[in-house]
């Protein structure tokens, strides 16, 4: 057991203190505003960091900014207390002040996650009420009841903490302007999570348009560090603004302690695999010297099967410990939540669904089960302990092969070098445009020349052409620019240069369609009770007959039947058939931590372990060598191994699994054009591997450009299946386009007659008007997303110039040997459908043979 | 060059498709196409189901783009079938039209070109759940309807799957769209349309381009004949 301490700066409770000296107390008759304020947080024995002073100076001058910092304590409070100075300011007569009448609404505070909004309203009411504010604060989100929202309609409260999409809706109601121009800063919680994503973009968009009603609106955003803070501030501020977004560091005086749960038995620690049970008696004693745990592990199937390993570990822990993830109800998540809350929970295996928000302050202690993928998500699960006053953030690292060990190691470096992930941004999304012009033109309608000026303010559309804001508006009022693709169309209306909608349909099918969040096609599971468990998705449960029993919330339930799209199940015994597989879960290594994993094994190839992870790998790292090497970071390493069933080379870019994807696809694409043969080929975070019958003149290729960048983007899609993943990334942008409805299937019955699949769409537009330019937004979506096409061509360019290490080892080595073991391998292949059908039924069939005999 | 096919999909020729596949089902010869239509030479019919004609103009309608070609080539498709086969008489399986608004300009321009150009061809329609509701639309062109469960030679027709009068051989219907979801340890290829035979039953897919699918879990007693592209394989 080996412990790192990472001391972070901070600034001392005392900055600021010479002025507070000087502070009269609370018994003054008219104290300042701030001097009010000051007296609010010594009423709590504490004293404001000089980042909030700065906060609230920046919000009293009018600026905008942002606040970062990875564990967050105080960031609320910076920018909550800038409005209530302000407002303190204008309304100096406290005799005045009458909750009855409270002030028309000024602040907007917006949240990524609903389930977060009451506890931000808890934690934004205590200065209220400490300082007899006479401000209305509530809520508007997706759950909220139908009675408030109609009272906020009329009208709003003085601060408002609601979603983007529920922001969204709000700009639909045209009667709602006046109010919403009076709005005076805008505060976005967790910036870090919306930006980079479309519900992000239509953050940026809503913004806009507030600061287009008010234009002197500030902008606060508070967000962990990111990489990329600049931009991620002038997203959150518009890029036209008269003002820069100014970026404060939030201090925190928390320390964090990083450590790795090193095995027993390195020897006998394998080499490849993803569940890590046999770390499980390890870490439930880590787990048993602590009040509460969180346990995150990296996929959901992931967390039911620890859940299950801790609890035969330890069956006295029934009831003590809980599993948490995204499929569950939000009865089940709610429960597990508040059991966290007043700690009565020992310990949580949960997924990223516990990521954001909720301060849980019993937990003292986080394991990561499985490689972190990015430093800053390792230290955002780290700042989830500790939130005592004096606690020190505490994560253990509990790895489930002997290779992530160095990954935990090349985190930790990143981590004291302040080397955070950047979030890249996405560059305008016609979507998420589409869906921002048709609610605009229901809250007020607008002129065309006006909206675009608008929308070029954001970040996302600052290079939006002439040419496809007409697409945009083509497709909104007539259906496409196609001539007589859409007859009789109708969506939006042009009165007098005037884009709106009058059709009450319209209107009322797009407000329930707001939003961008795609959900999976999934499937409820309920008790026969009819109490719900959660949801699983339609394919998993497709497989099961029933009687068929399988993990889910913790529990081992038995298929009943399935009626309604519903799951009906009930509890059951013995082991296990399944364990259900959610989509997701493919995160690849960060570049950021590829970058430093190749620095740590370059500094291992000189002998150089640093770090208990590192020296722990010692014998393995000389078993490596022995038989091959470690390569340097200017090196490029490939191993060659020659066996009875035919050649594989492995290729060990280091560049995370979507590149290695990418890569491999392209690679056995060109070698498979120089030579006749058939390739398979299997990836993971630190390489890949290409297998055939035949020799691969490995050196030979590379001579003659394998590497190459040119003519990349078309070698890729002929490589991979690019209709296949396009029609897969179409469901997006055709849900945010307004052209699927996200309800659930059967809940709205008057709209059955037009809900469709997105492949249709896709058929559709292929055949019938292939210049929609959404068919081209989702093919840039597929290189950028699905396959990180600039970090593929940066990979490639990358090897070109690295020193060549063709390597022929004995047998396969550690770094190779997940690859080697990895049965998901795709292959290259030119059949078609009819064929890969037969093929397939052959080999089932075969499959069956095998067992009959 | 293109990569080379893999020896398996060679050797298991006898697996790979047809555009039609010969087909005896309760002693009756049927070619099953993989346009997605039925074929009974004896009688000279074929049958169809579910084309939802105008369902892009409904969609339209209510403010989703959807551009117009689906019901045109959907048309297309069954002509070609038509003269292909020298069919005599076409039986549509219910659901001609998708909903009320689908009778726009185009949609019913379109028809009348299909009609105009078929006067040798007897049109029936089995009446289905989406064609309710929708005016006079039989009184336009030449349809002729029959009811639910109506006898053709030993076969009864019908839109809605149900068990078949024991004075017939088998049921020929529509409706549910089937499709049947192929995959292997290796491989998925995703969902596939099908014709489903359980229980004398005999569902043919929906020929409707814009139509989706559903997907089925056919038992062991069934028979399934997949739609791989231009293809028809027997699973």
């Amino acid at each position: 057991m080996a412990a790192t301490l990472i001391r972070q700066p901070f600034s001392t409770p005392a900055s600021g203190s010479k002025r507070l000296q000087r502070l009269p107390n609370s018994k003054l008759k008219n104290p300042t505003p701030l001097q009010t304020v000051l007296n609010y947080f010594a009423s709590k024995g504490q004293k404001p960091f000089l980042f909030q002073r700065h906060a609230w100076k920046a919000y009293s001058e009018g600026q905008s900014g942002l606040i970062h910092s990875a564990t967050g304590t105080g960031k609320t409070l910076a920018v909550w207390l800038g409005p209530i100075l302000e407002w303190l300011k204008q309304n100096k007569t406290r005799s005045k002040w009458n909750p009855k009448n409270p002030p028309a609404l000024r602040v907007l505070w917006i949240t990524p996650l609903r389930a977060l909004a009451a506890d931000t309203e808890n934690a934004l009411r205590a200065p209220i009420e400490a300082l007899g504010l006479p401000w209305l604060l509530e809520s508007r989100t997706g759950d909220s009841s139908a009675s408030i929202k109609a009272k906020q309609l009329k009208r709003l409260p003085t601060a408002l903490i609601t979603t983007p999409e529920s922001l969204c809706l709000l700009l639909t109601h045209a009667a709602l302007q006046p109010q919403l121009s009076a709005i005076e800063g805008v505060i976005v919680d967790e910036w870090h999570e919306l930006l980079g994503s479309k519900r992000g973009i239509q953050v940026e968009l809503a913004l806009s348009r507030l600061r287009k009603l008010n234009p002197s609106l500030r902008t606060w955003g508070l967000s962990a560090t990111l990489g990329n803070l600049t931009e991620a501030g002038n997203a959150l501020v518009g890029c036209k603004s008269t003002q820069s977004c100014k970026i404060i560091e939030g201090t925190s005086k928390k320390r964090l302690r990083l450590d790795s749960l090193i095995p027993d038995k390195m020897e006998r620690f394998p080499w490849s695999g993803h569940i890590g049970s046999r770390m499980v008696p390890q870490a439930a004693k880590k787990i048993d010297e602590v009040k509460s745990a969180l346990v995150f592990a990296n996929t959901r199937s992931q967390t039911e099967i620890w859940y299950q390993h801790l609890l035969q570990c330890r069956p006295d822990w029934a009831g003590q410990i809980a599993v948490h993830h995204g499929s569950l109800d939000t009865s089940v998540r709610d429960w597990v939540e508040n059991g966290l809350r007043n700690g009565k929970l020992r310990a949580v295996v949960c997924t990223s669904s516990l990521d954001l928000g909720v301060d849980f302050s019993a937990v003292d202690l986080v394991l990561q089960v499985g490689s972190p993928k990015g430093s800053a998500r390792l230290l955002q699960r780290a700042g989830r302990s500790g939130h005592q006053p004096g606690a020190e953030s505490r994560l253990i690292f509990v790895p489930t092969n002997a290779l992530e060990l160095i990954e935990l190691a090349a985190a930790k470096d990143a981590i004291q070098h302040g080397k955070m992930e950047a979030r890249p941004l996405l560059n305008k999304p016609l979507d998420v445009l589409v869906q921002h012009a048709v609610t605009i033109a229901i809250g007020g309608g607008f002129i065309s020349e006006d909206l675009l000026q608008e929308v070029r303010t954001t970040q996302a559309f600052q290079a939006l052409t002439d040419n496809e804001w007409q697409w945009v508006l083509d497709f909104i009022v007539r259906g496409g620019s196609a001539l007589n693709a859409y007859p009789e169309f109708h969506r939006v209306q042009v009165e007098n240069d005037r884009h709106q909608v009058s059709i009450r349909r319209v209107i009322t099918l797009h407000r329930l369609n707001i939003g961008t969040i795609v959900s999976d096609t999934a499937m409820k599971v309920k008790y026969m009770s009819g109490s719900t468990i959660g949801t699983v998705e339609e394919s998993f449960i497709s497989k099961l007959k029933q009687g068929d029993k399988f993990l889910f919330a913790g529990k081992l339930v038995e298929m009943v039947i399935v009626r309604d799209n519903v799951a009906y199940v009930k509890r059951s015994k013995g082991t296990p058939d399944a364990v259900p597989r959610w989509m997701g879960g493919r995160m690849p290594l960060s570049s950021e931590l590829s970058a430093a994993l190749r620095e740590k094994i370059h500094e291992a190839s000189d002998g150089n372990l640093k770090g208990p992870e590192m020296r722990s790998l010692k014998g393995l790292f000389e078993l490596q060598q022995r038989w091959s090497i470690l390569p340097r970071t200017d090196e490029l390493l490939i191993e060659v191994i020659r066996e009875r069933s035919g050649y594989q080379v492995f290729l060990f870019p280091f560049e995370g699994r979507l590149v290695h994807e990418g890569m491999a696809s392209v690679l056995a694409y060109r070698l498979t054009r120089q030579q006749r043969t058939t390739m398979s080929m299997a990836c993971n975070d630190h390489g890949l591997v290409l297998q055939s019958p035949h020799p691969i003149p490995i050196e030979k290729a590379i001579a003659e450009g394998l590497f190459s960048t040119e003519r990349l983007e078309n070698d890729v899609s002929q490589s991979m299946n690019a209709t296949e993943m396009a029609k897969r990334q179409f469901r997006q942008i055709a849900r945010v386009s307004g052209l699927i409805q996200a309800g659930l299937p059967g809940q709205r019955k008057s709209t059955s007659h037009i809900q469709a699949s997105s492949n249709l769409f896709f058929d559709a537009f292929s055949e019938h008007d292939p210049a929609n330019l959404l068919l081209e937004q989702c093919r840039r979506e597929v290189l950028e997303q699905q396959l990180e096409w600039s970090r593929l061509s940066r990979a490639l360019a990358r090897m070109q110039e690295g020193k060549l290490k063709i390597m022929y080892p004995p047998k396969v080595t550690p770094l190779a040997f997940s690859l080697m073991v990895d049965k998901l391998r795709e292959r290259l292949s030119s059949e078609t459908l009819a064929e890969r059908v037969s093929r397939m039924q052959k080999a089932l069939e075969t499959a069956a043979g095998e067992v009959v005999a | 060059m293109m990569p080379q096919r893999y020896p398996i999909a060679i050797a298991t020729n006898d697996h790979t498709g047809l555009s039609s596949l010969a087909v005896s089902i309760e002693g009756l010869d049927f070619q099953l196409l993989a346009k997605r239509g039925l074929y009974w030479p004896e009688q000279k019919t074929l049958f169809i189901a579910d084309t939802h004609f105008g369902k892009e103009a409904t969609f339209r309608s209510q403010g989703i783009a959807l551009p117009r070609g689906g019901t045109e080539g959907t048309l297309a498709t069954i002509a070609q079938m038509i003269a292909e086969c020298q069919a005599s008489r076409l039986i549509l399986l219910g659901d001609m039209f998708h909903a009320r608004s689908s009778m726009s300009k185009e949609i019913r321009e379109s028809l009348d070109a299909f009609f105009l150009a078929h006067q040798q061809l007897r049109f029936t329609l089995v009446l289905g759940n989406h064609d309710r509701g929708i005016p006079a639309f039989t009184q336009v062109w030449p349809i002729e309807i029959l009811d639910s469960g109506a006898p053709i030679g030993s076969v009864s027709v019908s839109h809605l799957p149900q068990e078949p009068s024991l004075s017939t051989k088998l049921l020929l219907c529509g409706h549910l769209h089937p499709a049947y979801r192929f995959t292997s340890k290796m491989d998925s290829v995703g969902k596939l349309p099908c014709f489903w035979l359980s229980n004398r039953q005999f569902v043919l897919p929906a020929i409707g381009e814009f139509t989706g699918t559903q997907v089925i879990h056919p038992s062991k007693s069934d028979q399934t004949w997949v739609i791989a592209d231009d293809q028809i394989l027997r699973v």
